[in-house]
């Protein structure tokens, strides 16, 4: 079997560096790749290029950039409110992915049983994602309202007297988070894509053995749609981290500073102080924080994804 | 009164490499971005219209006027010259047909019209990033929040040669206060264009209900308090607010208009200084904010949340509101209920409220200057803001001999010539914040007045706390 790999590839890459065919497939693929490579270049990559050079200078958009050196980074160690931003970002976005990978992924279960108007359901669940953005968040601001709002009514029917929300310090980033998981349309789908994927087979073998609903949950749901959940948290938790669209509509960083979110904060920086080398070097803390807590997760996924299917 | 100030950023040392590498990514994402919320009418070679500016209407207006001549002549071949707007979709139209008519007039000068829409802040981010790429249009509107960053960098051409070689031009039509805004080491950027004061709106309905006299030409602080704290009644989902918005230091309008009456004070006026931690300015805001702790004269946050962060006064909640005579139109559109504008009043120390408004430059780097200049001098003549603004029932015209029309025509709301008297007399630039910092400024204010709307935090500790906050900040006012 030593010899026989090597064997087996070589003819196979002698035969597509030569093949006609497999030069007209290659031209083909990278003629309709092509603008999409191209977008990446000029769009994607020049700014990201761009922005490194810029977080060594200072710039204004109206004036000639000049070169800063570190004045930038230095800036930004220095800087309480990039502190707070880093703080309240990672807040949000563990907080909104916590609980938008679970209430989604038991909500997929439950989308994923057979009963009548199953169809009907997963529109329901679904149709909140292809709400625009700017919608939602003034839909949200009234659900959240401390005194008129759904669900400071809905606690005060049982006696609690719900908090200021998005107007209190301390409740404007967990509200925040509550709303997040009203789009959790898309996350559904990917689970119930995945739920569908697990084969009976395996659930019937649990069964034989004597597993209840809550065993066949825990040793064979899971552990099927680890990958599905890593998936999901690993795209959901780098979407939170640049939280902003949301933040400036709802609350525009307040109270006091209190749902500041690093996006929002570069945001600040560069259209509203005209500050483009700072921008373009808080830009480059939230790739690197983003970065991070990527390979951290895929460090853990080591412990809890399985991928013997 | 007058403001020349200083810009954003000066004198830096050229590399290349970062203006090339930011130019190319900035004009790349930011104007290619932005250019989707934006649009573009190239040479407008038929008469546009709408229900709201019919053809035939604006046919007729135009062949009115005496539109003159311009002492810089015409160009004897064709050529194009690119204008940026911000005007809503709706008023764009009226834009276009001014374009036609002036293209007729001026058959060599072709225009190109570009319009931003009616947000300052999507506006000045394509503009911006334009100026980034070099590729600035040959005529732009500007604001006066933001027009010093553009003047200080050099990106707008100085008028004076112009103005003064136009014997019709009359620069003393001009309110005075529209035009300090534009200034720097005694020349002229832009031309002004339009110009509003801050008055005071009231609802006729509530003032009734609660039997208060309506503002009048005469009226005090204490006339405004009393009336305030009179209109303001009931709780919760029906309460009236004497006030429709919060005392803030957010509004960049509050010395002129709320401080200073009462002897209180901002910033210093080259807003270099701190001014409001002395105690006749602490006096003077918590005169306005006892009437909120004390008596909740206008919206919390949390009640503020529970009308969508609508304006109270536009929902028939208030009895005044503090607001510039630009938003006149809309109320005269939209309001469900009898109102009137008012002098705003006088304080015991003095009399004064803010105006500001917009203006039109000519870029220093166009190729078409003399052809900028002509569009300019006739879209901004008497003839040109009584097409543009006094028919419209905009308002808010630059120039005193442009008034008369408004004033008479239907559009005008009852108050108007108070409007015009403001505008004239005790309306100032003085006070009103809007140098390099002010964005900073404002960021950096709103987290301490969170405190105070939420009761937190007292005013006169607030006050201290947002000089020493502040302060350093101003350095970006008097750099360069």
């Amino acid at each position: 079997m030593a010899q026989a790999a090597p064997t087996l590839e070589l003819p196979g890459r002698r035969t597509r560096r030569t093949s006609p065919l497999a030069r007209r497939e290659a031209r083909a693929f990278y003629g309709f790749a092509s603008p999409w490579i191209l977008g990446f270049i000029l769009f994607g990559g020049g700014p990201v290029v761009a922005a490194l050079l810029l977080s060594f200078a200072h710039w204004s958009l109206l004036s000639t950039p000049s070169w800063a050196g570190l004045a930038n980074y230095r800036k930004m160690f220095a800087d309480p409110l990039f502190y707070k931003s880093i703080g309240n970002t990672v807040y949000f976005g563990a907080g909104s992915v916590v609980l938008g990978v679970v209430t989604s992924f038991l909500l997929a279960i439950l989308l994923n049983q057979k009963v009548r108007g199953l169809g009907f359901f997963r529109t329901v669940f679904y149709l909140p994602s292809v709400v625009a953005g700017v919608a939602t968040a003034i839909l949200w601001i009234n659900i959240l309202q401390p005194d008129s709002g759904l669900i400071n009514s809905f606690l005060r029917f049982f006696g609690i007297k719900g908090p200021g929300w998005l107007v209190d310090e301390h409740w404007a980033i967990p509200g925040l988070i509550l709303m997040s998981v009203w789009g959790a349309g898309n996350t559904i789908v990917i689970y119930l894509a995945g739920l569908q994927g697990i084969s009976p087979t395996l659930y019937e073998a649990a069964l034989l053995d004597g597993a209840g609903w809550w065993d066949r949950f825990w040793h064979v749901t899971v552990p099927m749609m680890s990958p599905v959940i890593f998936f999901n948290v690993v795209t959901s938790l780098i979407a939170s981290l640049q939280a902003y669209t949301l933040v400036l509509v709802m609350t525009e960083g307040g109270p006091n500073n209190a749902t500041l979110m690093l996006g929002l904060y570069i945001y600040r920086q560069a259209f509203e102080y005209f500050d483009m080398g700072y921008a373009a070097a808080l830009s480059w803390a939230m790739f690197a924080l983003i970065g991070v807590v990527t390979a951290l997760q895929f460090v853990l996924a080591r412990r809890w994804v399985h991928y013997d299917a | 009164m007058q403001v020349p100030r200083t810009p954003a950023e000066k004198g830096f040392s050229r590399r290349t490499f970062l203006r090339t590498a930011g130019a190319t990514a900035i004009a790349a994402t930011g104007a290619n971005a932005l250019a989707s919320c934006s649009s573009s009418s190239p040479t407008t070679t038929s008469l546009i219209a709408s229900k709201l500016y019919p053809s035939a209407d604006a046919q007729k207006l135009n062949d009115s006027f005496d539109w003159g001549k311009s002492s810089v002549a015409d160009p004897k071949s064709s050529v194009t010259i690119t204008v940026a707007h911000s005007w809503s979709p709706a008023d764009f139209v009226r834009q276009q047909q001014f374009d036609y008519f002036f293209q007729k007039r001026h058959p060599n000068i072709k225009i190109v019209a570009e319009n931003a829409g009616d947000s300052s802040a999507d506006y000045l981010k394509k503009y911006s990033s334009q100026a980034a790429g070099g590729s600035l249009p040959d005529v732009m509107y500007n604001g006066f929040g933001f027009a010093q960053n553009f003047i200080g960098s050099g990106a707008f051409l100085a008028l004076n040669d112009y103005i003064s070689g136009e014997p019709n031009f009359n620069p003393s039509d001009f309110a005075e206060v529209s035009t300090g805004y534009y200034k720097r080491d005694g020349k002229q950027y832009s031309v002004p264009y339009d110009c509003g004061p801050v008055m005071i709106y009231y609802n006729k309905d509530i003032f009734a209900k609660a039997g208060v006299a309506l503002p009048t030409a005469g009226w005090k602080f204490d006339d405004l308090r009393n009336a305030v704290l009179a209109t303001t009644s009931g709780q919760g989902a029906g309460k009236v607010f004497g006030l429709s918005l919060p005392v803030t230091p957010v509004d960049t309008f509050w010395d002129p208009v709320r401080l200073s009456p009462l002897g209180g004070h901002y910033l210093s006026d080259d807003e270099s200084q701190v001014l409001l931690d002395k105690p006749e300015s602490i006096a003077a805001v918590e005169w306005w904010m006892d009437m909120y702790l004390q008596k909740g004269v206008f919206p919390s946050p949390s009640e503020l949340q529970g009308m969508s962060q609508a304006d109270a006064f536009a929902l028939g909640r208030a009895a005044i509101k503090v607001d510039g005579s630009w938003g006149a139109p809309s109320l005269r559109d939209q309001a469900a209920f009898k109102w009137g504008i008012a002098d705003w009043p006088a304080g015991p120390k003095g009399h004064s409220t803010a105006a500001v408004g917009s203006a039109y430059s000519i870029t220093s780097k166009s190729k078409q200057q003399d052809a900028a200049w002509i569009y300019l001098n006739e879209y901004l003549s008497t003839s040109g803001q009584v097409f543009m603004f006094a028919s419209t029932g905009k308002g808010n015209m630059t120039r005193k001999s442009a008034w008369p029309a408004y004033l008479k025509s239907d559009a005008a709301p009852e108050g108007a010539n108070a409007i015009y008297n403001a505008l004239n007399t005790y309306a100032t630039s003085t006070g009103v914040v809007f140098g390099p910092a002010t964005p900073q400024i404002t960021n950096a204010v709103t987290p301490i007045w969170d405190q105070v709307m939420g009761k937190s935090l007292g005013v006169s500790d607030a006050c201290k706390k947002i000089a020493s906050t502040i302060q350093p900040l101003l350095k970006k006012n008097v750099a360069g």
